[in-house]
């Protein structure tokens, strides 16, 4: 494949697709790691550090809550879902990204 | 090896062992790396390349750092405003060499002037007090809200300034000699063309501050640089 990721352009994109995924269903850091490389064919990496800076941005904002999980064995684990707030914010984001993006495709 | 990602883990984090946000991540990072790990060994891959692959995508964690600043929130919490309600007190051109301000509602004071050496304002409320021209050299601010305060021309030589919101406060023109800045909020936090020497910036949010025309020594330097801030239009003297 052509091209490599701009990984500024994406970064700003980050919540969105955090957002994105628990809008499918409750997730944790790992399990979202694993999400985006397997949706990205092992195109796009976003570090652990990254997504934990999200998940306290977007629970500060009220656009996700976290909940323990109740493993037994190699310690709790929290798991975070989407708020009604944030599935808003999601549809907004990705509306205002669809129409981002059809603009940028005629200028370039 | 999972002692030997804890030992990794362990040292990464080192300087923020006391810091409770930050330390729930890294727990939540354990266990995560812990099955990254195991996947990886499944997958067939030898120990160590398992290892240097996992350790690999945790990324640079001064990103969770930053997001710390929810602290300085909780702390407001804790400021317990029935001790002193001091607010709007006018306190121009005393002199309190050591006083101690401890629990006080001082939003809005006006310690213009004053001498406060070596005072000590722990847990207190000095949103949007005015320090112009006030002698705060060697004295403590700890776990308070500062906010809109205002330090035009005051001398902040050897003062300390610890787990405190100094967001939008303005630094600008100052010349500050050793003067500690440690787990601060500095989001928006100004240092136009302030001279500074031997500053400290631990674990504040360095980042989102603002440089502008400041001058400072390699060492002061070195250390902003460190922590990411953005010292492009900054000077080393």
């Amino acid at each position: 494949m052509a091209g490599k990721i701009s990984s500024n352009l994406i970064r700003g994109h980050t919540d969105t697709i955090i957002l994105g995924l628990l809008l499918e269903e409750d997730s944790y850091g790992y399990a979202i790691y694993k999400k985006i490389i397997e949706k990205s064919n092992g195109l796009y990496e976003l570090k652990e550090a990254t997504i934990y800076a999200s998940f306290k941005r977007l629970e500060k904002e009220g656009y996700i809550k976290s909940y323990w999980g109740n493993e037994s064995q190699g310690g709790r684990r929290k798991y975070y879902s989407i708020a009604s707030q944030g599935i808003e914010v999601y549809k907004e984001n990705k509306e205002d990204w669809e129409f981002t993006k059809k603009i940028i495709d005629k200028l370039l | 090896m999972s002692e030997k990602l804890r030992i990794y883990l362990d040292s990464l984090f080192a300087s923020y062992e006391d810091n409770k946000a930050v330390k729930e991540v890294k727990e939540q990072l354990f266990i995560d790396l812990q099955e990254k790990l195991n996947d990886l060994i499944n997958d067939g891959y030898e120990e160590d390349e398992a290892f240097n692959k996992t350790i690999q995508s945790i990324g640079d964690i001064s990103e969770i750092v930053d997001i710390s600043d929810v602290e300085v929130k909780e702390l407001q919490k804790l400021i317990d405003f029935s001790k002193s309600p001091l607010e709007g007190s006018d306190f121009r051109n005393v002199d309190v060499v050591g006083g101690e301000f401890n629990h006080s509602a001082l939003e809005g004071a006006d310690f213009s002037f004053s001498n406060l050496n070596k005072s000590s304002f722990k847990k207190s409320d000095l949103r949007n007090a005015k320090f112009e021209g006030t002698n705060l050299s060697g004295a403590e601010i700890i776990k308070s809200a500062l906010r809109g305060a205002s330090f035009k021309d005051a001398i902040l030589d050897n003062t300390e300034f610890i787990s405190s919101d100094l967001s939008g406060v303005s630094f600008d023109n100052l010349k500050l000699n050793s003067t500690v800045f440690k787990k601060t909020a500095l989001t928006g936090t100004s240092f136009k063309n302030t001279v500074l020497k031997n500053v400290s910036f631990k674990y504040s949010q360095v980042k989102e501050a603002d440089f502008d025309g400041a001058l400072m020594d390699k060492l002061t330097y070195a250390l902003l640089e460190g922590f990411k801030a953005d010292l492009e239009n900054a000077t080393v003297i």
